[in-house]
């Protein structure tokens, strides 16, 4: 709604400068120039202590002349340029500097204002800024409900999904796309030799978007649901959903019982493992592309490790056998926890430093009906950006009513 | 084979009876006794020295000595028995003579009370336990009765969970019942009747369920395949106990690991009332006996108990009631027989409670209930001869049981998702049906065990070139079974969706009947002055009814056993003897599978193929293929203990010291272990070629194609799989009273170790899903780790006992001097594997890199191995008791009013020990 009144002022805003230039065009034939001090501002949660390698493109609407400036003074975060007065079209791109809990961090920004009317010597003006780059720009979680629903009696149900959505400017094939779910939780912190942590994903189960290859195109801005079950959870649980519309659905085919097919949904591919969504949010989701055929992966990519079991008083080593996935096959990352359960992300940092949750106490009551979502950084040419900072406890709204009704 | 036995029987009836025929001879019975409490006295070793002829016997267990066919003239009669002052008299022998001999105690000085279990003085290791014993001790259960064994240590009464035996070992946690057979093999005999678990079936179909987050309601509360539970076997209707820890007598069988001789109260006594209050429970007990005639007294009793989990719980509780009537009449005809005639008949009765606490639980309705109704019947006919030439007794006990056991559970079953289950009860391919959201799921389990005993012995008397032999032969026969409804729930509205059986009714199990003979010897002879006794004895048994396919079928398992005592000729120092004796024993001890052992219950696979869900409820279809299994181990066979030992005793001036070494091999300990592996094949239906928009109905199957996939299933059946191994130290030091200080000191403890492991190979699937399915390849191991326990505990305790003011109290001292404990070394590789279609090959290292058979390999870590050890660790524990005008006596008892708990350092991690005080009081009024 915020949104849509500021289009509405700024539409208004253009309308009115429109006829005032006009106006203006007859009587002053000299071009004034206008210092224009432009205020990158970050998004809600950072500070940015600098900015470099700053790109910044405007183009005069009236005109349609499209320029690059780049004797712009760059002085903290605010860009100093001058340029003729008119209506502007302004996008900055560059890398800022913030710190994220005592770290600094270098990302990709873009900033943009869709249209300012620039008049009078001197002119100050915020442009939010937000952190993305087209080159890493991809499939990302939008939003994972991992909790499920609570029935009236006060049970649970697994009414439980994945919306996995394009970020990027051009259409992209979810074919081959994989989500796979971590060995570790988050609440249960171990030291596991070798540990691998920074190169590899170490997962328990790992599902697959089915296709040849061209099969499920998805449109910039566009997404796919991926559900537990496509059923109507509704027949089950009042307060729940009806999921008999994904996209997709997880299914097993191993003579077991509890596993409903969909015949008008498409099964994702089982991998290795068996995909149980951890509903109390103890586990990391990973999405991405197998650098290597299936069976090449099956035989190759196991990680046996060793680590200290503890338990109560006693610890003692054990070997273990998992299956790990190269940090550079996945594409997006995201942590989930509970904060007073909380040991360790169980991801490199490069994938993600943060970790968001739904439930802040274990088999926290609240976390029912609620997910993780996804917030939305921007938006270009009317597709919405969603924010991707490699950070869950920024990128994330924590603890949201589900999308889906 | 059961000939073989009755000709051999027979021909020792002949044998002995030759041996009478003399002339000139008469005959003498001696009834030895103890002089302070009039008990009789088992053991005793007589010797008759004359001119030319010697005679030697033992004393039976209502020590009783018949010597006969002894030829007239002077013999100097001796009567020795540990601890005990040896009796000597000069007597002669033209006529037959009837001598009652009283014993001295050296222990048992006057006002002597024992207050904790006293070392038998038998032939081989057991401990008894008086009455005076358990006033002191004030148990709400027999289970707290143990604490006073070599090796115990007080513990506090747990009566919302079942409890088990464990004699001569270091348990472990064994949730899948892995190594139950020392409890199922340890033998309750009251009053010359075992109890009899054989058909006991009471036990939830299904996954189990928690209710307040507490353990699983059925797991811990049943003790199916597991023996008895010692929680519902009061004590105050004991007068005492005799725990077997080593060879038992022959007359004893179907057991392994122990025997418990329970004798109930008998004879007049003032009415006694008891109420005890602990934290956790209270107890109400009344006895009383009357004495109606000169030769017939009657015994009541009755007791209720009431328990909870903890004080603050009312939720989880226990319950029990014992009503005992005890009849026993004797009949005395002219100093020649005895006749006596114990009839009792009691009711027993025990209740597990438990419901959702509204605090913790979301849902209600979950609650689990447990009870047990148990009637029984037993009589002994005793007749005993004192002039007949051979024949001592004959003794005939029988008893009856018949319990009404009930188990109600409700759960509330929540679906997670939509779920399917079957609905065909037989095999072949047919529609499940698809469940409610959620539903009440009632199962009650339904049982009605009836046991029946009945048991012959005769005791002879056999002289052999002046020996005299103590005989004894009989046979038992038992009978069990089960006449309940079984297990009756609606299968559709399961306990859960994932069912693999089907309601049964235990009445359609046969009933198992067994018979055993057995044939014992006990000789006392003279070596010098040195005294040698052996007692030897062997036991046949068979199942008599089973059906041909069983391996135990007509076969006859004996149990050979061999106890002898070595005791040297009493050693005079400061004019006071020292007793020195060794004995030692093996013997072999079997015990028979249960009903459900040997006749489990079907196994039903379902495989789904075809789980057609579509959006629509009219179209949607499951189809799935039923495979109904019955899976019998047909070799089955007795779990065979083997046990030996070696004890010294020292008696010295009122002191006794006891020290036994012993070892225990049982290599076919039963469990249910993974031993069969089937192919099942089902078809997966293509459900691309069902077109979902012009379906109609759901969908017709004929004409959609589909691929058959083979499923490897592994079943597990009862088996002899387990090995428990046990080897230890007891030993068992009494002072005698020091007369300034009043006290009395008891050294207790135990060093066991105990080697839990599985005796065939495992069968182990992995859990590893590939591409959707599971890796139906199954390994096969050596070993998947078996367990060391090491324990060494020691608890001094001291009592004293004044008499002026009637007041006694003790204090024990129970330390822990180390527990250790180990998972025995196993690699994780499987040795073989089998393959879908079911045929086994071996893994070798090319496997070893297969991307599916990788998976077999367990992986194993060698710190997984080491040893930990809890250090050196002490409870003090107090009792106290105060007896006010001979009619109150009011009691008291703290557990662990002290501790030294020291931390200690195991993987570098300091941990810290704790404990918390546990009392409880009571109040005994005699009138």
């Amino acid at each position: 709604m915020k949104i849509k009144l500021f289009t509405f002022c700024l539409m208004l805003g253009l309308t009115a400068s429109f006829f005032i230039s006009c106006s203006d065009d007859d009587d002053v034939p000299a071009v004034n120039k206008t210092n224009l001090n432009l205020l990158i501002t970050p998004p809600e949660g950072i500070t940015y202590t600098a900015l470099t390698d700053i790109v910044l493109s405007v183009k005069e609407k009236n005109t349609g002349t499209a320029s690059e400036i780049k004797d712009a003074v760059v002085n903290g975060t605010t860009l100093s340029f001058t340029v003729n007065e008119g209506t502007y079209e302004i996008t900055a791109e560059g890398t800022a500097e913030y710190s994220v809990d005592g770290e600094t961090v270098s990302k990709p920004i873009r900033a943009y204002i869709a249209a300012l009317v620039v008049t009078g010597e001197t002119l100050s003006e915020n442009a939010s800024s937000f952190i993305y780059s087209p080159s890493t720009a991809g499939f990302v979680f939008k939003e994972i409900f991992f909790s499920g629903s609570l029935t009236p009696e006060g049970l649970q149900t697994s009414d439980q999904y994945f919306i996995i959505y394009n970020n990027s400017d051009e259409t992209l094939y979810a074919d081959g796309l994989f989500i796979s779910d971590s060995e570790f939780l988050t609440v249960d912190k171990q030291t596991y030799t070798p540990d691998i942590l920074s190169t590899h994903f170490t997962a328990s189960s790992m599902i697959m978007v089915p296709g040849s290859g061209t099969d499920h195109p998805i449109t910039p801005g566009g997404s796919f649901i991926i559900a537990i079950d496509a059923v109507n959870y509704k027949e089950i649980n009042s307060n729940s959903i009806d999921l008999s519309k994904a996209d997709f659905e997880i299914i097993y085919n191993n003579s077991n019982m509890s596993d409903t097919d969909n015949p008008d949904v498409p099964n994702m591919k089982n991998i290795m493992g068996n995909m149980v969504i951890h509903n109390r949010g103890f586990k990391s989701y990973v999405l991405g592309r197998l650098g290597v055929d299936t069976d090449t992966y099956l035989k190759d990519y196991v990680y046996t490790c060793s680590w200290v079991f503890v338990f109560e008083e006693w610890s003692f080593d054990l070997d273990d056998d998992y299956y790990k996935i190269p940090n550079e096959w996945i594409e997006d990352a995201v942590n989930l926890s509970v904060e007073s359960e909380f040991q360790w992300i169980v991801t490199d940092p490069s994938l993600d430093m943060g970790w968001t949750y739904s439930g802040t106490i274990d088999k926290d009551p609240e976390r029912y009906g609620k997910s993780v979502q996804r917030k939305v950084a921007g938006t270009i040419d009317g597709r919405e950006v969603l924010m991707d900072t490699n950070n869950s406890k920024l990128d994330f709204n924590p603890q949201t009513p589900i999308t889906l009704k | 084979m059961k000939t073989r036995i009755l000709i051999f029987l027979f021909s020792l009836f002949i044998l002995s009876s030759q041996a009478e025929n003399r002339k000139n001879t008469c005959n003498l019975v001696l009834h030895i006794q103890d002089d302070k409490q009039v008990i009789p006295l088992e053991y005793a070793a007589v010797f008759l020295y004359g001119e030319d002829r010697n005679y030697s016997a033992i004393s039976d267990e209502n020590g009783m000595v018949l010597l006969n066919g002894i030829i007239h003239g002077s013999y100097k009669l001796m009567v020795s028995y540990v601890a005990y002052k040896p009796f000597e008299q000069t007597i002669k022998l033209i006529a037959d003579e009837r001598l009652t001999i009283r014993l001295t105690s050296t222990i048992n000085s006057l006002n002597e009370v024992i207050v904790t279990a006293s070392e038998s003085r038998g032939i081989t290791s057991s401990s008894v336990i008086d009455r005076k014993a358990m006033e002191h001790l004030q148990p709400s259960s027999f289970k707290d009765l143990l604490e006073l064994l070599p090796g115990g240590s007080a513990s506090d009464p747990a009566l919302t969970a079942a409890q088990t035996i464990e004699l001569r070992g270091v348990s472990i946690s064994d949730s899948q019942n892995k190594y139950n057979t020392s409890s199922l093999g340890t033998s309750f005999v009251i009053d010359g009747s075992p109890i009899s678990t054989n058909a006991n079936m009471q036990t939830t179909a299904g996954p189990e369920i928690i209710i307040n987050n507490g353990s699983y309601a059925n797991q811990s509360r049943n003790t199916v395949n597991r023996g008895i539970d010692m929680r519902a076997i009061s004590t105050d209707q004991i007068e005492r106990v005799e725990i077997v820890r080593g060879i038992p007598s022959v007359k004893y069988g179907n057991l392994t690991s122990g025997l418990i001789k329970i004798e109930r109260k008998k004879g007049p006594s003032k009415l006694e009332g008891r109420f005890k209050a602990d934290v956790n429970s209270k107890l109400f007990a009344l006895s009383k006996g009357f004495r109606l005639n000169e030769n017939t007294n009657i015994n009541i009793g009755l007791d209720f108990l009431d328990a909870k989990s903890s004080p603050t719980d009312s939720y989880t509780n226990y319950q029990r009631l014992n009503a005992s009537f005890r009849l026993n009449r004797e009949w005395n005809k002219r100093e020649t027989s005895r006749l006596i005639w114990n009839s009792n008949v009691d009711f027993g009765h025990t209740l597990d409670d438990v419901k959702t606490d509204p605090d913790i639980g979301y849902n209600l309705t979950n609650k689990y209930n447990s009870g047990y109704n148990r009637f029984a019947w037993g009589n002994t006919l005793s007749w005993a001869f004192e002039k007949k030439l051979f024949l001592k007794k004959i003794e005939l006990i029988t008893s009856a049981s018949y319990e009404l056991d009930k188990i109600k559970q409700t759960k509330f079953v929540q679906l997670l998702t939509p779920t399917a289950i079957p609905n065909a009860t037989e095999q072949g391919e047919s529609d499940g049906i698809y469940l409610p959201a959620n539903w009440i799921s009632e199962q009650t389990i339904d049982g009605k065990p009836l046991s029946l005993f009945a048991q012959l012995t005769a005791d002879m008397n056999v002289k052999t070139a002046g020996i005299i032999h103590n005989l004894l032969a009989g046979m038992k026969w038992t009978y069990d079974k089960n006449f309940g409804k079984g297990q009756i729930y609606d299968v559709n509205l399961p306990p859960s969706p994932d069912m693999t059986t089907r309601p049964r009714k235990y009445s359609d199990i046969p009933a198992g009947e067994e018979l055993a003979f057995f044939v014992e010897d006990k000789i006392g002879i003279p070596v010098g002055r040195n005294r040698l006794q052996v007692n030897a004895g062997i036991r046949g048994m068979s199942i008599i009814n089973l059906a041909k396919e069983y391996k135990m079928n007509e076969k006859w398992y004996f149990d050979p056993r061999l106890n002898a005592e070595w005791t040297f000729p009493a050693f005079q120092l400061k004019e006071k003897p020292l007793i020195l004796s060794f004995s030692g024993g093996i013997g072999w001890h079997q015990k028979t599978p249960t009903l459900l052992q040997l006749y489990p219950d079907f196994i039903y696979n379902d495989h789904v193929q075809l789980n057609y869900y579509h959006n629509n409820p009219e179209f949607r279809r499951i189809n799935l293929i039923t495979y109904k299994n019955k899976i019998i181990n047909y070799n089955l066979e007795p779990a065979v203990n083997r046990k030996w030992e070696m004890r010294l005793n020292l008696s010295y001036d009122n002191t006794n010291f006891s020290v036994t070494y012993f070892r225990e091999k049982m290599t076919n300990g039963f469990r249910k272990e993974a031993i069969k592996t089937q192919s099942q094949i089902r078809k997966i239906y293509d459900q691309s070629a069902i077109n979902s928009s012009e379906l109609t109905g759901p969908p017709d199957l004929t004409s959609v194609p589909f691929e058959t996939d083979t499923l490897l299933m592994l079943f597990s059946a009862y088996t002899n799989g387990s090995a428990t191994l046990k080897e230890g130290v007891e030993f068992t030091l009494s002072t005698k009273r020091l007369d300034w200080l009043k006290t009395r000191m008891t050294v207790n403890g135990a060093w066991f170790r105990t080697n839990y492991d599985n005796s065939i190979p495992l069968y182990k699937g992995t859990s590893q899903l590939i591409e959707g399915k599971a890796i139906q390849e199954i390994g096969i191991y050596e070993s998947t780790g078996g367990y060391f326990r090491e324990q060494f505990n020691t608890n001094f305790m001291l009592d004293t006992y004044i008499p002026n003011l009637d007041l006694e109290f003790s204090t024990s001292f129970q330390c822990t001097w180390f527990y250790k404990k180990r998972t025995k070394p196993y690699s994780g590789v499987p040795f073989a594997y089998i393959d879908p279609a079911g045929n086994e090959h071996p893994y070798t290292e090319a496997e070893a890199e297969d991307t599916r058979l990788q998976w077999l390999i367990i992986r194993v870590n060698e710190s997984q191995f080491m040893t930990e050890k809890v250090p050196f660790g002490m409870y003090v524990n107090f009792k106290m008791s105060k007896l006010f005008k001979d009619t109150f006596r009011i009691s008291l008892f703290v557990n662990r009013i002290l501790d030294y708990l020291p931390d200690y350092k195991a993987n570098n991690v300091t941990i810290k020990r704790s404990s918390s005080p546990y009392f409880g009081a009571e109040l005994t009024i005699k009138i």
